[in-house]
């Protein structure tokens, strides 16, 4: 009885080296990672504010707390920010959903309004198919969306994007191919436009 | 040593591009292979990057042979390529960052590619150091030249452009054929190189063995 529970006591060794080892390659490939994280590591905010830079002329004045906002259903506000000349600058991701975007990233867009009106439309980061979903962010494709009126623009009361909409307001013009592409385009703007209620109409 | 000696010290480096071609030979990696190759440049990339995640992997698993204990291998061959495949992501995010958003979700996906775990168990458990790099880098040369080929021949006949080029008079002649880079697309395409890869290899080797016999009869 007493050579058996001693028999219990002692440790494997087959199993200790099985902890020592994988215990070593893990540490080392943790401090291999943390290194190289200190040299790579990305700035989100600095990305996000060089994306508006690259796409809108007036420089940002001031950043808008966008804490406790709402989203719209499938869109993410990341930030909003108030140009110099007064524009509002929103920047939503949109996340893939049904019959909305293609690859499982989702998309981000940058969606100017100024004085009620969309100024411009722009992608800054998605990883739709080349050729196909990517030419819905081509500047002659989101050409369409400036000019447009948020009024014109349909978002749904209960925040649940449907596409197509059937509100018989602004539709835009569908890339061939790449409907859903389009669709999380025509999101990230509703996003947008939402935003643009909430933070400088107060309306919604 | 010797030239025969140096000649097997070599032959990993020429059997994966062609004899062992990881896509057209031995079918592995598939679905980034499916997925990535709308474009040349994508395919460039992954296949660079699996290359590099390839030759790291398999000279630590090379390294680590002796020390790594027979019943839990797979998972610190599995804890190694993520931490490679990993640093490629970082790397690539920081200084690369629209090649990062092309690749999606196929960049981290690249720890699961299965090209990287059959060359670690396969090849770089069982031999030394120098070899196992060589394999790596004969098996990811031949994965990068699999993934460029199917990614030009997509994107030139799918988009009417070359590495990002648009061809203006294939477009203006109405030529491109969306469904190239569509899914269905991908599969024909890759059927039809398979084809015509494993042929052109096959007809090479028959004709350096008939060169081997008739120069053996000789002597």
């Amino acid at each position: 009885m007493k050579k058996i529970r001693s028999d219990r006591k002692k440790l494997d060794p087959e199993s200790v080296k099985i902890v020592v080892s994988l215990t070593l390659i893990a540490l080392v490939a943790a401090l291999l990672l943390a290194g190289v994280n200190i040299f790579t590591r990305v700035d989100e905010a600095e990305e996000m504010q060089n994306a508006v830079a690259e796409n809108y002329s007036s420089p940002v004045a001031s950043e808008i707390d966008i804490s406790g906002y709402d989203d719209l259903g499938g869109t993410e506000l990341q930030a909003a920010y108030i140009a110099e000349d007064g524009a509002y600058i929103f920047l939503v991701h949109v996340a893939k959903g049904n019959r909305i975007g293609y690859s499982a990233d989702g998309v981000g867009l940058i969606t100017v309004i100024k004085d009620g009106v969309i100024v411009k439309v722009a992608g800054y980061s998605h990883s739709e198919t080349p050729g196909l979903g990517a030419n819905a962010f081509q500047e002659d494709y989101l050409m369409q969306y400036s000019g447009v009126n948020v009024a014109d623009i349909y978002i749904p009361e209960d925040d649940t994007l449907v596409f197509p909409d059937n509100s018989g307001m602004f539709t835009p013009e569908k890339v061939t191919s790449a409907t859903y592409t389009t669709n999380a385009v025509f999101a990230g703007v509703k996003g947008a436009v939402k935003a643009y209620g909430v933070f400088a109409e107060g309306s919604l | 040593m010797k030239k025969a000696d140096l000649k097997k010290t070599f032959e990993p480096l020429t059997t994966g591009v062609f004899k062992n071609n990881a896509t057209f030979r031995l079918v592995l990696g598939t679905c980034p292979t499916l997925a990535v190759t709308t474009s040349a440049v994508n395919g460039l990339s992954m296949g660079l990057a699996t290359l590099f995640v390839l030759v790291c992997s398999n000279a630590l698993v090379s390294m680590l042979r002796n020390f790594i204990p027979r019943k839990v291998r797979i998972p610190a061959y599995i804890l190694v390529i993520a931490t490679f495949s990993t640093l490629v992501e970082m790397i690539m995010r920081k200084f690369l960052p629209d090649l990062y958003e092309s690749l999606g979700l196929f960049l981290s996906l690249v720890v699961v590619n299965c090209i990287l775990l059959a060359r670690a168990e396969s090849f770089a458990s069982l031999n030394p150091v120098i070899p196992s790099v060589l394999d790596g880098i004969g098996i990811g040369l031949g994965f990068t030249f699999s993934l460029t080929l199917l990614g030009f021949i997509r994107e030139l006949m799918g988009a009417g452009s070359i590495f990002g080029y648009e061809l203006g008079f294939l477009v203006e002649a109405g030529l491109p054929m969306t469904v190239f880079i569509l899914p269905a697309g991908g599969f024909m395409v890759y059927g039809f190189m398979m084809v015509i890869f494993n042929a052109v290899v096959k007809t090479v080797e028959n004709k350096l063995a008939a060169r081997k016999a008739a120069a053996g009869g000789d002597e």
